[in-house]
């Protein structure tokens, strides 16, 4: 071989593809990262939107200004004409997820969703590619009350759960009423088959919980043994005393008040309606209660209590003050929540920081994490969604995701199969299309057999 | 059974009955004045008026006195849009997905071309006002289910019988039998999986033999004259398509599949249209080179496969229109339809690297499918002697924070009021109750 | 006179040797002998410690002596073994041989949200003793590959049940199933599965129980203490109960995990829970092998591997980097469908190469020092030796892999005075190899359990050769195509498999090669060039021809073909 040859032919013809992110090359979850971005339109969603720098130090965004200096670690990104939000929040998802339901039975609030968590979903880097960084993962909806579900980061390229967790994120917990619980149980005879059987089973539950508190109180305060646990009650209590918050799958407005009472009569506080299709006819008694609504932008008559549902839900709710998000529930939708957030500009008029507060800053407060991402301000995580354009635009395309100040998505980079796992046997690609995926994800596992 | 099917029977009627007098569209004619006009075949006018009578487009222009019978229709500023077809959904076939007898998609048997959608189409659905308030005014609505679910319909958003609907087009709906395996959760066996996929195939090869057999004996009475042919309704709904006289819609999907359908399609010489095409750009030269148009979509869709990339739905109308193939853009909703020009709007945004940007895309919900159904004499541009079915935007229509301003279907002015709308005004700063 | 007294002796010592239940067709005979020599072999007393023309020599069941110039009893039945190696028995570290399969439970009706116990897979006190059957197949192809005892654990689900150590061999005369039981309890397997349709239908679910049954059984001491003071009664629980001497240490805990994920959260429950498992079936450790080692958490690893993926002439066309990641095909962009050929071939590479993680597991261990021992689980029997050879092919030192079939598993399970080694006391548990065990050509002849021999056919049923060693070595012409011309070289190649040595020459000029691999027909190596820098060299070797590509780097790489001179 002629080397000068070999090497100027190698060279006027190589194609020199920019490393891709792989799973070989992926940052580890406990990375915190460097970051400034330059130049592009910052809707910070609570400070207001004005063109300037932001610098990540560390996985913290440490100033918005301009003409900013990098750390000399930092990665530099010019973004000037680009627009940089928050990192997207999704409040509700089964994505991550080996399994959604357990719904052997009524009452599971012992199961957790971080016990099924898996880091491997290409589904993670997905949701990066729309600019979402924060989710909410829930226990499905066969049960009045699930199991706890989980706030997760995605940092995708981790093998190991713990990876994922949302360190300090407040707990949380599904409840679910109308159809789906009435049809998963009371298709098997099992209470509850109404929605009044409903009400009676959360009510059963928290008096349960109550008594078991007493009993394992009492013993230690008489210094006898302690009774036998049950993790079931002892998450009951947790929602109780305050500390795990409620996420209750709902849609008509009926079931949404007599949640609101029974949670009333118990002394909890904090509860979140989740999908809620119906919360606009109870916006006001939402206000006075101070509950959130997590909601669709669009989404109806799948069902019945979904007919009488409207696209203006989450302009009627922001008008009457109710603290309201909208999440996705489907791993297809969650990659454009930038986008279902502007369709309540044609539903209700939403200006650009009500909409955008749907998708970031409100579901933050929902789930208790607003003090570490939701907006950006100096001191939050260093999440972020960089945009060809206005995210609002139906143009826009996410160019950057970034968590923790480490760049997870990167389109200028972004190679085809992101699967951090390959089946040696599958010999076939599996298609799926669109008709295979039926039913609600919410269900998913309910119903199978 | 049969209580439950009353009592949601029951549940349904208000809905049937919910569409009062302020739905009623209104004839007249209308001179839409001081609008853009995005006439998608000759250009965009970029101030100028839009004069509707008789239903048609009477004339439009730059410099058009509004006739002085007219009444004037400011569009402020606003652009005039040819109306936008989704070229495949299920609206007005389709009331509430779990509850079935809401439900009229899916006859039972595996050959049922003689089921057509238009003999069920609901025009007292709610869908339909939710629906054309997008700007979409003509849907192609599509049973499904079995091997030859129907005869799909394309209809107009406007009417108060499926005949006043009937937009003049029906075509016979083929799925094209699949060969892999449906989606992860498919547990079959790799030999069951080919088994059935092999007895498809031979379905369909004996079901086309027979077709092509009845077209024969057909042709032989017509020009030998003869007994009639035996009632065979399946055969009967087949034989325009054997013909050529009606296209047939081959849902396909998975790229192999495309391929065989393209293979099996070859020599049949009928008049054929892909849909679904959801990995049509894995083998959009075959399709190209085979001459067939593509109704793509759902394109706000996740990837087929686990190794494709993320944003691949959004691309595939973009790679194939690149590879010189006609698409016509569909939402595939039951529910949404109304997001048809939301699906068109990002497969512009992601379809500008392979030359589809939003001009290439409106065409896609316009005038392509229009040609595609053979109404493009009718619709899907404006041009003047069309049919005035038509909407006035305050902004790009593929952009969620435009609304739609005004709305005329064949010449009538159509109320801007959906039930979504209505629960809205009833709702909204309602005032609270003491609870 | 001497014989009859021999017979006297050997019945004297074997208490068993009565028939109760009388003599029936499948009755064994009596035993001629109890004692036997293996005479002038290569003794492989443990890993790493390795006796030349050495003498074996077993008594009742036992080891009774090795060494060089051992006298021969009279009694001994006499093997010449000068060519063959004696290893010790391998004990597989977990498995299912003699282990009846769970009969299929009838359909359930009851509560799913609280169902009997066994129907939740909470069976923590389900005894493998109770259902062990030495007659059962696997025992007997097991055996024949070498194994002479096995961890074996129930069936079941969540907390499947007691782990034992048996025998495998079949019962002599006298002897039933029982006799071949080596240990009590040794461990409590927890297979983690889910329940069907019943509570907890979920891995969460599972994770629940878990967690509770473990909180719980730690209370329930204190609970029976606590009567006296008013404290209620500890309810009967023998599922709890079954958890005491694991939470004692005194039995361990073995967690199925197959994948790394499963392993994750296996450590992230045993932490939970105070508990030090013991992973098994793992397959592809190497995520999770540092996190093993901070946690000191040793590992059955798996004896089966994915099948090996052929390279079809499109796979071939993908330059993967001989060792380590899938990086450059994940790069990958298909822009059109004219880039589907290289989409193929690619995800047939990242299938090769996710074979390849799994064939490296047990070597990634061996790095991160995590103790581990082969278990078969339900591996193809067939499949398991030349399983073990891929393994050492990819990197595992024989001397681990040979340790993690003896002297491992008997650590870890606390066993280290009967099995593992061939010394004097274990019991006489030996493999008789023609040839070195990892080679292809290796020959399982004799495999003694108990003092017992068991023969095997002395021709191996003919496998398929994966040893290419012969094709791989010689001297080839190299063709690279690159764009406008054909450039020439060569290179040569000699030595075995796993010690490969080689040139390259460039121009007149040659570079030793480094890291030259050979996996089934797949050949790769590397050699650096000045100037160019590295050169890495992979494809398929069929017959005298080489197929594949030269590649550099991120500047491309080029189809190369070569041919072996035929003088070789």
């Amino acid at each position: 071989m002629n080397r000068l040859c070999l090497v100027a032919a190698l060279i006027a013809l190589a194609t020199v593809s920019a490393l891709a992110q792989t799973p070989a090359s992926l940052p580890p979850a406990g990375e915190r990262g460097s970051i400034l971005v330059r130049g592009a339109t910052v809707h910070t969603v609570t400070q207001g939107t004005r063109v300037a720098d932001v610098l990540v130090v560390d996985g913290r965004i440490a100033e918005i200004g301009s003409s900013l200096a990098a750390p000399r670690d930092a990665r530099i990104v010019e973004a000037a004409g680009m627009h940089l939000m928050p990192g997207i929040v999704d409040a509700h998802s089964h994505i991550a997820l080996s399994s959604v339901n357990e719904a052997t039975t009524p009452v599971v609030a012992e199961v957790q969703m971080r016990d099924a968590l898996d880091p491997t979903d290409v589904g993670i880097y997905r949701a990066l590619a729309g600019g979402v960084t924060t989710i909410h993962t829930l226990h499905g909806s066969a049960n009045p009350i699930g199991g706890e579900s989980e706030t997760i980061k995605l940092r995708y390229g981790t093998l190991d759960p713990e990876g994922l967790l949302f360190e300090g994120a407040p707990r949380t917990i599904k409840f679910a009423l109308g159809e789906n619980p009435t049809r998963v149980h009371g298709g098997r005879s099992v209470r509850p088959a109404t929605r009044m059987g409903v009400e009676q089973t959360i009510r059963e539950a928290f008096a349960d919980a109550r008594a078991y508190t007493a009993a394992q109180d009492d013993a230690r305060r008489a210094g006898r043994p302690l009774p036998p646990v049950d993790r079931r009650m002892e998450t009951l209590a947790g929602v109780l005393d305050g500390t795990v918050l409620v996420h209750c799958h709902s849609y008509r407005a009926d079931e949404i008040l007599m949640l609101m009472r029974v949670l009333r009569d118990e002394g909890v506080s904090r509860v979140t309606f989740q999908h809620a299709n119906e919360a606009y006819k109870v916006a006001p008694e939402l206000a006075a209660f101070g509950a959130g609504a997590s909601v669709f932008s669009d989404w109806w008559s799948y069902k019945l209590e979904v007919y009488y549902s409207t696209a203006y839900n989450a302009a009627v709710l922001t008008r009457a003050g109710v603290r309201t998000s909208l999440n996705s529930d489907d791993a297809g939708m969650m990659r454009t929540l930038y986008h279902e957030a502007a369709k309540t500009q044609r539903y209700g008029g939403l200006t650009d920081d009500e909409a955008l507060a749907l998708i970031t800053i409100n579901p933050a407060v929902q789930l208790g994490i607003e003090a570490r991402v939701g907006s950006i301000e100096v001191g939050k995580d260093g999440d972020l969604a960089l945009f060809t354009a206005d995210p609002l635009s139906v143009y826009a395309r996410v160019a950057l995701t970034v968590v923790d100040g480490v760049v997870r998505f990167d389109a200028a980079r972004d190679g085809d199969d992101q699967r951090l796992t390959v089946d040696p046997a599958e010999r076939l690609p599996t298609v799926r299309l669109a008709e295979d995926r039926t039913g609600e994800a919410c269900l998913d596992g309910a119903l199978l057999f | 059974m049969r209580l439950a099917a009353c009592l949601a029977l029951a549940l349904l009627a208000p809905a049937a009955a919910a569409q009062g007098p302020q739905y009623r569209a209104r004839a007249g004619t209308f001179a839409l004045t001081d609008c853009r006009i995005e006439t998608v075949t000759q250009g965009t006018i970029a101030r100028g008026t839009l004069v509707i009578r008789d239903g048609r487009i009477d004339v439009l222009g730059a410099d058009i006195l509004a006739p002085a019978d007219a009444e004037r229709v400011p569009c402020n500023g606003g652009t005039v849009y040819p109306g936008l077809f989704d070229s495949g959904d299920r609206v007005g076939l389709q009331e509430i997905g779990a509850v079935a007898v809401s439900v009229d998609l899916d006859e039972v048997g595996e050959v049922t071309p003689q089921m057509r959608a238009l003999t069920a189409v609901n025009p007292s659905s709610v869908h339909i006002p939710v629906t054309r308030l997008s700007g979409v005014t003509t849907v192609l609505t599509f049973p499904r289910g079995g091997l030859m679910p129907g005869t799909a319909a394309l209809i107009t958003l406007l009417g108060y019988t499926p005949d006043e609907m009937a937009a003049g087009f029906e075509g016979v709906v083929l799925a094209f039998p699949r060969q892999g395996r449906r989606g992860p959760g498919d547990r079959r066996e790799q030999a069951e999986v080919d088994k059935a996929s092999r007895e498809a195939r031979e379905r369909l090869d004996t079901v086309w033999r027979d077709a092509v057999l009845y077209a024969r004996l057909d042709s032989t009475r017509l020009s030998v004259g003869g007994e009639p042919l035996p009632y065979q309704p399946e055969m009967m709904a087949l034989l325009p398509v054997v013909r050529g006289e009606r296209t047939l819609l081959v849902e396909v999907n998975a790229a192999d599949d495309i391929v065989a359908a393209l293979a099996w399609l070859k020599d049949k010489g009928v008049r054929a249209v892909l849909t679904g095409v959801g990995e049509g750009w894995r083998v959009a030269d075959q399709i190209a080179a085979a001459n067939l148009p593509a109704i793509v979509g759902p394109v706000i869709a996740l990837p087929t496969r686990d190794a494709d990339r993320y944003a691949r739905p959004f691309e595939n109308a973009g790679m194939l229109a690149a590879a010189g193939v006609v698409v016509a853009i569909r939402s595939d909703e039951e529910d949404n339809a109304r997001n048809l020009p939301f699906h068109a709007g990002f497969a512009a945004a992601y379809g500008a690297e392979f030359g589809f940007g939003p001009a290439e895309a409106l065409a896609a919900v316009t005038i392509n499918p229009a040609r595609i159904f053979g109404v493009a004499d009718r619709l899907g541009s404006l041009e003047v002697g069309k049919e005035a079915t038509l909407f006035i935007a305050d902004g790009d229509p593929f952009e969620a924070r435009t609304h739609v301003t005004g709305l005329f279907i064949r010449g009538q002015q159509v109320p801007l009021v959906s039930r979504q709308t209505e629960l809205y005004e009833e709702f909204l700063n309602r005032g609270a109750s003491a609870q | 006179m001497t014989r009859r007294l021999v017979w006297l002796l050997l019945i004297l010592a074997s208490p068993a040797l009565a028939q109760r239940g009388g003599v029936t067709a499948d009755t064994p005979l009596r035993p001629v002998t109890r004692a036997a020599a293996l005479v002038g072999a290569r003794v492989v007393v443990a890993p790493g410690r390795v006796l030349d023309r050495a003498t074996v020599l077993i008594r009742d069941g036992r080891i009774e002596a090795v060494g060089r110039d051992l006298r021969v009893p009279p009694d001994a039945d006499v093997l010449a073994a000068d060519s063959f190696t004696v290893y010790a028995g391998f004990v597989d570290a977990l498995g299912t041989a003699g282990v009846p399969k769970a009969p299929e439970l009838e359909r359930y009706t009851g509560n799913r949200g609280d169902p009997p116990r066994e129907r939740s897979g909470l069976t923590p006190d389900r005894d493998v003793r109770e259902t062990f059957d030495p007659s059962e197949a696997r025992v007997a192809a097991l055996r024949a590959l070498g194994f002479g005892a096995a961890h074996i654990a129930p069936p079941g689900g969540l907390l499947s049940g007691l782990g034992t150590v048996v025998l495998l061999r079949p019962p002599g005369r006298g002897e039933a199933a029982r006799d071949l039981i080596l240990t009590g309890p040794v461990s409590l397997v927890a297979r983690m599965q889910a329940a069907e349709g019943v509570y907890p239908s979920t891995p969460m679910g599972v994770a629940a129980v878990f967690r509770e049954a473990f909180e719980n059984a730690r209370r329930r001491e204190a609970q029976a203490e606590g009567i006296a003071r008013g404290g209620q009664r500890p309810r009967y629980d023998a599922a709890l109960d079954a958890l005491a001497p694991v939470i004692a240490g005194d039995r361990r805990l073995v967690m199925l995990t197959p994948t790394p994920l499963d392993a994750f959260r296996a450590l992230g429950l045993a932490r939970d829970a105070g508990i030090e498992p013991i992973l098994a079936g793992l397959a592809d450790a190497g995520p999770v092998a540092e996190r093993l080692r901070a946690a000191r958490v040793a590992v059955f690893a798996p004896l089966s591997l994915p099948d090996t993926v052929a390279l079809d002439s499109l796979a071939r066309a993908v330059a993967l980097p001989p060792s380590g990641g899938v990086a450059s095909v994940q790069n990958r962009r298909v822009r059109s469908f004219r880039d589907l050929p290289a989409e193929r071939a690619a995800l047939v590479a990242e299938r090769r190469e996710a074979v390849r993680r799994a064939e490296a597991s047990p070597a990634a261990l061996a790095r991160a020092a995590v103790p581990f021992a082969f278990a078969t689980i339900d591996a193809d029997a067939a499949k398991i030796l030349p399983g073990l050879r891929r393994m050492v092919r990819a990197g595992l030192a024989p001397d681990d892999a040979l340790a993690a079939l003896t002297t491992a598993p008997a650590r870890l399970l606390g066993l280290s005075d009967d099995l593992g080694t061939v010394e004097r006391g274990r019991l006489a548990n030996l493999v008789v190899v023609r040839g070195d065990l990892f080679a292809d050509s290796a020959l399982v002849r004799y495999v003694f359990v108990e003092g017992i021999r068991n023969e095997n056919p002395a021709k191996a049923r003919r496998v398929p050769s994966t040893d290419s060693a012969a094709v791989a070595v010689g001297t080839w012409a190299l063709v690279v195509t690159t764009p406008g011309e054909e450039q020439r070289g060569g290179f040569t190649i000699a030595g075995a498999p796993g010690a490969f040595t080689g040139t390259a020459t460039v121009e007149g000029e040659t570079y030793p090669l480094e890291a030259v691999v050979l996996d089934d027909a797949a050949l790769s190596f590397h050699f650096t060039v000045p100037d160019v820098g590295r050169v890495e060299v992979s494809g398929t070797i069929s017959g005298p021809t080489f197929s594949g590509t030269v590649s550099l780097g991120s500047l491309g790489s080029f189809s190369a073909t070569a041919t072996r001179s035929p003088d070789r």
